[in-house]
């Protein structure tokens, strides 16, 4: 792996449990509150109902689009694109005259499509549409790029909970190498049955508000919400005359190629994504300003991440915004990646919630208070299911 | 920096290996399809499909190993695999290999096995394993763990781009160094999601889209297509480069084909081809079937002309928008190979462009 040219970011959007635009997100984590409540929209049988983080109603805004979008998941993805277009300082006609390609981290697009199919299916009912119309419909990819007719590749990345981070790592790359002059690149998952169903099946979802690094920690709760980026080419950040916000500094992914559901107990995978980020970034350990952990709130996941911090990053505090806002899949690294910059933004990271007491077996714990940073670089890591490891260096210099 | 193809791993109703795949398109008919039976309200249909048989896939790893995994993951385990294989790629020689797996739906039996029970039954304790392997990225898993390799790991679903975008993305991997070597490929596997998909298309049905004529010329087809890439090899085995990999909207400007590049187009596209001047269309569809990643099998073929010379007689390709009259191409032939492109139009109205060029 060799050092590659640092990724302008210039405009972020970001909704979830936490609030509506990625301000209002920052600004709950701050305040100490978080708000886990059974589902509402779902059709569940376990009783009594696991918590989970829904994005409060309402949150779509049609007046802010040109077509019509009925999908819950699209309609996320698309509130976080408006925000980060509008944050970015650009317009429809500039998307439209640019190379603009779109590049999503999802883990239920696909399957939301499936939902209304199989019920066609098992009814022995001919669909009204068929399966491939049915896919395009529930691709938030295709949402955004006909909402702004763009012109580029749109691409959905499904590689589970990493989804996110992989597809914003992917689009740095189309930068890079001049495929596009500026990527959509970012995450959305929708909270949805099956893998409300899924976690219960796997018995790693807490009963109870989940509790990240926390010696009692029981599982995940499931969220919801979008995030995304404008990653932007340095010819069209010049010509724009435009600040970047923040640099995609590095990117590394690996497998742990260990289990499909449990990490590898020493964290292979994680600690060789750690490193490829760190190189691809020419970065070192100790200019981490924080770790924002990937911090599930499960058993391993937490284990693991605990001691791969301790021994790679023993300087650099560590959170996890899992406690606010709950496991989001698929959007989770982006979500994550966007809370990252505008921590480094405010110069300080908020206490994990959920977290109180540590647990004698990690050799490091989460802060336990909002703790000032110094520093202009940190890491945000996600684990999946399938052991891939995806690790971000953000940072607010692309020097 | 040059990506090159050194090894492919096919599996579909034709069989499995590359010259399975050569003694099909050598005699180009003749390979049986099987008959679905559709039973819906409104219409009963006998769909044709060709279906993979995965039992070779016992030759690499022990079937009890093989207990939870399912047909899907299988298809791509066994293609990557033939792949390894036939690239001679083994793992003290292929370095750090990324892995990226393009499909048009995922594990579909599955996912509908799950759904079944926790919408249906609204079972909380249904089964985990069902789960995960409902989970888009298993069959990248299962590759990465079965082959105990820990480099990046992706799953790409954008329908009928998704291979073109996972060749990109390799590409991409290559390009930066990430890896000395990707395994790259796509699966899809035949369910009754894609039986009822073809059902849609047949005449006679009561509701739904209209029959699209441009679909229902091959049999659903279900299986896998991978590929070794490594950086600038001149291995006299190796089939041939990667001159350029993507997609781009229909409004975007897809042409990076060299002048005179000849062009296998995948048909199983609703939107279909524009008429692209005098470009020489050709289709092989008619060996491994209608499937989301078919184009992957297109690519296979680019590359074993490319690399024997040898010329197959090709099937139908179709040239014409939908809206206009259907214009099929029938029994061209790919000559004069410098270049191959292997083009698809994808419904949403992406174009997906992958040129292979003699080494």
């Amino acid at each position: 792996m060799r050092r590659l040219r640092p990724v302008a970011i210039t405009g972020m959007g970001c909704l979830c449990a936490a609030g509506l635009d990625l301000p209002a997100c920052t600004d709950f984590l701050f305040q100490g509150k978080r708000n886990p409540a059974p589902p509402s929209r779902l059709a569940i049988a376990a009783s009594p109902p696991y918590p989970v983080f829904e994005v409060p109603d309402p949150f779509f805004d049609p007046t802010l689009l040109m077509r019509d979008c009925r999908l819950r998941n699209s309609q996320l993805a698309l509130m976080a694109v408006t925000e980060a277009i509008i944050d970015a300082g650009l317009d429809r006609r500039m998307l439209g005259a640019e190379r603009v390609g779109v590049c999503i981290g999802s883990s239920v697009d696909e399957s939301i499509g499936n939902r209304a199919l199989r019920k066609s299916v098992s009814q022995a009912e001919s669909p009204i549409i068929t399966p491939d119309h049915r896919f395009l419909l529930s691709n938030p990819a295709v949402h955004i790029a006909r909402e702004f007719e763009l012109s580029g590749p749109r691409q959905t990345v499904v590689n589970a909970c990493a989804a996110s981070a992989d597809a914003i790592g992917l689009a740095a790359a189309w930068i890079r190498q001049g495929i596009c002059d500026a990527v959509i690149a970012g995450g959305v998952d929708e909270l949805y049955q099956v893998t409300y169903n899924g976690f219960i099946s796997l018995m790693n979802f807490d009963r109870t508000p989940c509790k990240p690094f926390d010696v009692d920690r029981g599982g995940l709760n499931l969220g919801e919400g979008a995030a995304v980026m404008i990653l932007e080419a340095e010819e069209s950040v010049r010509r724009r005359r435009k600040s970047p916000r923040a640099y995609v500094l590095g990117y590394g992914a690996a497998s742990d190629a260990y289990h499909f559901t449990t990490p590898h107990p020493e964290g292979k995978g994680l600690r060789l994504a750690i490193k490829e980020a760190l190189r691809a970034g020419g970065l070192q350990p100790e200019d981490m300003a924080f770790v924002n952990a990937h911090g599930t709130g499960t058993l391993d996941n937490d284990r693991i991440e605990a001691h791969v911090f301790h021994q790679m990053f023993p300087q650099a505090p560590f959170f996890s915004t899992k406690g606010y806002i709950g496991h989001t899949l698929g959007a989770a690294g982006a979500i994550d990646a966007v809370l990252t910059i505008a921590c480094l933004e405010q110069g300080k990271i908020p206490p994990s919630a959920g977290f109180s007491t540590p647990d004698p077996e990690l050799p490091v714990s989460p802060v336990p208070e909002t703790t000032a940073i110094t520093g202009s670089i940190a890491i945000s890591d996600t684990l999946a299911f399938g052991g891939n490891n995806s690790v971000l260096a953000l940072g607010l210099e692309g020097n | 920096m040059k990506a090159t193809i050194t090894g492919i791993g096919v599996v579909g109703g034709f069989g499995c290996g590359v010259s399975a795949l050569e003694k099909a398109a050598a005699e180009s008919t003749g390979i049986p399809a099987k008959t679905f039976k559709i039973r819906t309200t409104d219409v009963q249909a006998d769909v044709s499909c060709f279906l993979a048989d995965t039992t070779s896939l016992a030759a690499f790893v022990p079937r009890k190993a093989l207990r939870r995994i399912d047909h899907f993951a299988r298809l791509a385990l066994l293609g990557s695999y033939l792949a390894l294989a036939d690239a001679g790629l083994d793992e003290n020689r292929r370095g750090r290999m990324g892995i990226v797996v393009a499909t048009g739906y995922g594990s579909t039996c599955d996912t509908f096995d799950f759904l079944n029970t926790t919408l249906d039954e609204d079972d909380p304790c249904s089964s985990p394993i069902r789960f995960a392997n409902s989970v888009h990225s298993a069959a990248a898993a299962h590759i990465a763990a079965f082959l105990g390799e820990h480099g990046p790991t992706l799953t790409i679903n954008q329908y009928d781009m998704s291979v073109p975008l996972a060749f990109q993305t390799a590409c991409q991997w290559l390009e930066e160094d990430r890896v000395d070597s990707v395994l790259v490929g796509g699966a899809d596997e035949f369910s009754r999601a894609m039986g009822f998909y073809t059902q849609h298309l047949q005449p006679g049905r009561k509701s739904g889209p209209p029959p699209d004529d441009a679909i229902t010329q091959s049999p659903v087809g279900e299986g896998s297509a991978f590929f070794v890439l490594e950086k600038d090899s001149e291995e006299p085995s190796s089939y041939a480069h990667v001159s350029s990999a993507g997609v781009t909207a229909m409004n975007g400007s897809p042409d990076a084909a060299p002048p005179g590049t000849k062009m296998i187009v995948n048909p199983d596209s609703r939107r279909t081809a524009p008429q692209r001047g005098n470009t020489e269309c050709a289709s092989f569809a008619h060996l491994y079937g209608s499937l989301p990643v078919g184009m992957a099998f297109d690519i296979a073929m680019a590359a074993i002309m490319l690399k024997t010379g040898k010329r197959y007689p090709a099937g139908t390709a179709i040239a014409g928008d939908r809206r206009q009259k259907v214009t099929p191409l029938r029994a061209a032939q790919v000559r004069d190979h410098q270049h191959i492109g292997c083009l698809k139009f994808g419904l949403a109205g992406d174009v997906g462009l992958v040129v292979l060029s003699t080494k």
